[in-house]
C-alpha cells in the first residue's frame, strides 16, 4: 500500500493539496448551515451527469423520435421512469439551492474582497444551471415544452440590435424545428456541461484559495470564530447532509414521479396555460406587466433591458458594495431583499 | 439519541408515504390487467418446409404508427417492480439511517480528537485557511496552497 502511495506521490505530487486540506478550517457560527449548500449544489449537479448519461444512451434528438424515446425510456427500459423522474427533480433542486446559497452570501456579504471572482463564477453557474433548466426542457418533445421554448426563445428578440440574430441563433432558424431540438440537445449535453465544469472548478479554486468567510459582525468587530477543521471533521457532517438529501430526492421521485404528455404538433395552437418552470416564472410575469409600448420602444424591450442591467448589476455587486461595515452595504441588503420579495410575488401571481 | 430518534421518525414518514402512494392500492384486477411493456411470444420448434408452395399471400400495407394521444403516467411497469419500488425504499432508508448512525460517530470522534488538541502537531499548524474580508483589520494573505 505504502508503495502505491509513494507511487502516486511521484508521479501526480498530490502532498501539497493534503497538506492543505490537513489544515483548511470551517468558522462554526450560525451561519454555518449556509456552507452545507456548496457541497449540496455538488450533490445535485454529480446525479444529473450519472443520470442523464443513462438517459442519452435512449434519447434520440429528432423531431420523430423525441417523445417516442421518452415514453420508451418510461414504459420499456427498467426504472427508466425513475431515473427520468431523478434527474428532472434534481436539476429543479440544484437550481434552488444555488439560488439559496447565492442569498446567503448575499445577506452574509461573503462577496465582498477579496472574493469578487468567486461571486462573478458563482453568477456564471446559476445562468449556466438555469439554462441546463431551459434547454432541458424541449428535449420530452410535447405541447407544452414546444409552446415554452417558443415564448423563451423569443424573448430574446427584444434585445435592441442583436435580439433577431439570437432568436435565430437559438431556434437554428427562423421557427422552432428539427434544427432546434438537435441544437438544445448538444447544448444540453455537450455545452453547458463543458462550461459548467469549467467554472465549477474556478469556483472551488477560488473557495480554496481564498477561504471560507467569517460572518460580518465578527468581521466588525475583528476577531476570528471558532472553527473546525474541514478533513474530517466537516467532511463527516457534509456526508450525513448528503445522505438524506439523496434519500430524500429519490423518494420524492419515486413517489411524485414526471409525467409525459404526447408528441407536439407544430402546426397546433400554443395549449392554454403555458407556463415555463418555476424559476423563470418572476421574469415571465414581469414582461407580462409591460404594456405593449412605451414610447419609441416596445414594452417589451424595455423590461428586457431592465432585466440585463439587474443581471448586470448583481454579476458586479463585489465593485458596488467593496467597503465593510459601511451604510452602504444596509442598503444593499434592504434592495436585496425587496427583490427577494419582488421575485416571490411575481412568481405567485403568475401562478394564480 | 436524538440522531437516532430522527432517523426512525424518518422511516417512518417514509412507511407512511409509501402507504399513500398512487402503486400501493392496486385491486387484483389492476395486478393482473395486461401490461403496456413488450409482449413476449412463445417461441415455437422450426417447422419442415411443406412440399407444395403455399399460396401467395396477399400484398399488405406498411404499418402505419398510431400517434400516442393519452400522456404516460409512469409507474411501476409491473409486478415485480411494483413490489421492487417499496422495497427499495425502504432498504435504501435502512442504508441511509445506517450510515447516518456510523457518521454520528466519526463525528463525535473526530471532534473529541481535536478538542484534546490530539493532533495538534505542525500538520495542523501555521498559517489559517478562514481569510476575512479585505479592510477588516484581520490580517489576511494568500492562501498555502
Amino acid at each position: 500500500m505504502k508503495k502505491i502511495a509513494a507511487w502516486f506521490e511521484s508521479r501526480f505530487g498530490l502532498a501539497p493539496i493534503s497538506a492543505f486540506m490537513i489544515k483548511k478550517e470551517i468558522p462554526q457560527t450560525k451561519h454555518t448551515l449556509w456552507y452545507y449548500t456548496g457541497s449540496s449544489i455538488l450533490l445535485f449537479f454529480a446525479i444529473q451527469v450519472v443520470t442523464g448519461i443513462i438517459l442519452a444512451f435512449y434519447y434520440q434528438p429528432t423531431l420523430e423520435g423525441a417523445n417516442d424515446s421518452v415514453a420508451r425510456i418510461m414504459t420499456e427500459i427498467p426504472l427508466g421512469w425513475i431515473i427520468r423522474s431523478v434527474h428532472s427533480l434534481s436539476s429543479t433542486c440544484m437550481i434552488a439551492v444555488v439560488m439559496i446559497h447565492m442569498a446567503a452570501i448575499l445577506f452574509t456579504k461573503a462577496y465582498r474582497a477579496p472574493r469578487e471572482a468567486t461571486w462573478m463564477s458563482g453568477v456564471f453557474l446559476l445562468v449556466g444551471s438555469m439554462m441546463f433548466g431551459f434547454t432541458g426542457y424541449l428535449l420530452p418533445w410535447d405541447d407544452l415544452s414546444l409552446a415554452a421554448t417558443k415564448v423563451g426563445t423569443n424573448i430574446p428578440r427584444a434585445i435592441p440590435v442583436v435580439g433577431d440574430w439570437v432568436t435565430k441563433f437559438l431556434r437554428g432558424g427562423d421557427d422552432i424545428t428539427g434544427d432546434t431540438l438537435s441544437r438544445f440537445f448538444i447544448f444540453h449535453v455537450c455545452v453547458l456541461p463543458l462550461f459548467i465544469l469549467a467554472i465549477l472548478v474556478i469556483h472551488i479554486f477560488l473557495i480554496q484559495r481564498h477561504g471560507v468567510s467569517i460572518p460580518l459582525h465578527d468581521e466588525v468587530k475583528g476577531r476570528k470564530p471558532k472553527s473546525l477543521p474541514f478533513w474530517p471533521n466537516f467532511v463527516w457532517r457534509e456526508a450525513a447532509v448528503w445522505m438524506v438529501l439523496l434519500g430524500a430526492l429519490i423518494t420524492v421521485a419515486v413517489l411524485l414521479p414526471l409525467k409525459l404528455d404526447p408528441s407536439a404538433d407544430t402546426m397546433a395552437p400554443a395549449p392554454e396555460g403555458v407556463k415555463p418552470e418555476w424559476y423563470f416564472l418572476f421574469l415571465f410575469q414581469t414582461l407580462k406587466i409591460f404594456p405593449a409600448n412605451m414610447l419609441f420602444v416596445t414594452g417589451e424591450t424595455v423590461a428586457v433591458v431592465l432585466i440585463i442591467i439587474a443581471v448586470a448589476l448583481i454579476f458586479f455587486l463585489p465593485f458596488i458594495d467593496n467597503k465593510p461595515a459601511e451604510k452602504k452595504g444596509k442598503v444593499i441588503s434592504a434592495l436585496a431583499f425587496l427583490g427577494l420579495i419582488y421575485a416571490i410575488a411575481m412568481s405567485v401571481w403568475s401562478l394564480l | 439519541m436524538k440522531r437516532m430518534r430522527f432517523c426512525l421518525l424518518l422511516l417512518a414518514v417514509s412507511a407512511a408515504l409509501l402507504a399513500a402512494a398512487p402503486g400501493a392500492s392496486h385491486t387484483v384486477a389492476s395486478l393482473t390487467a395486461p401490461q403496456t411493456g413488450p409482449q413476449i411470444t412463445p417461441q415455437t420448434a422450426p417447422q419442415a418446409k411443406p412440399a407444395t408452395p403455399l399460396p401467395a399471400k396477399p400484398a399488405t400495407k406498411p404499418a402505419v404508427k398510431k400517434a400516442r394521444t393519452e400522456a404516460i403516467v409512469p409507474g411501476p411497469k409491473d409486478l415485480r417492480e411494483r413490489w421492487a419500488i417499496p422495497v427499495f425504499l425502504v432498504l435504501l432508508w435502512l442504508a441511509i439511517i445506517t450510515l447516518l448512525t456510523i457518521l454520528r460517530w466519526k463525528i463525535q470522534e473526530s471532534d473529541r480528537v481535536y478538542y484534546a488538541k490530539f493532533y495538534a502537531h505542525k500538520d495542523r499548524s501555521g498559517e489559517s485557511s478562514i481569510r476575512p474580508s479585505a479592510g477588516t483589520g484581520i490580517p489576511a494573505g494568500p492562501s498555502a496552497l
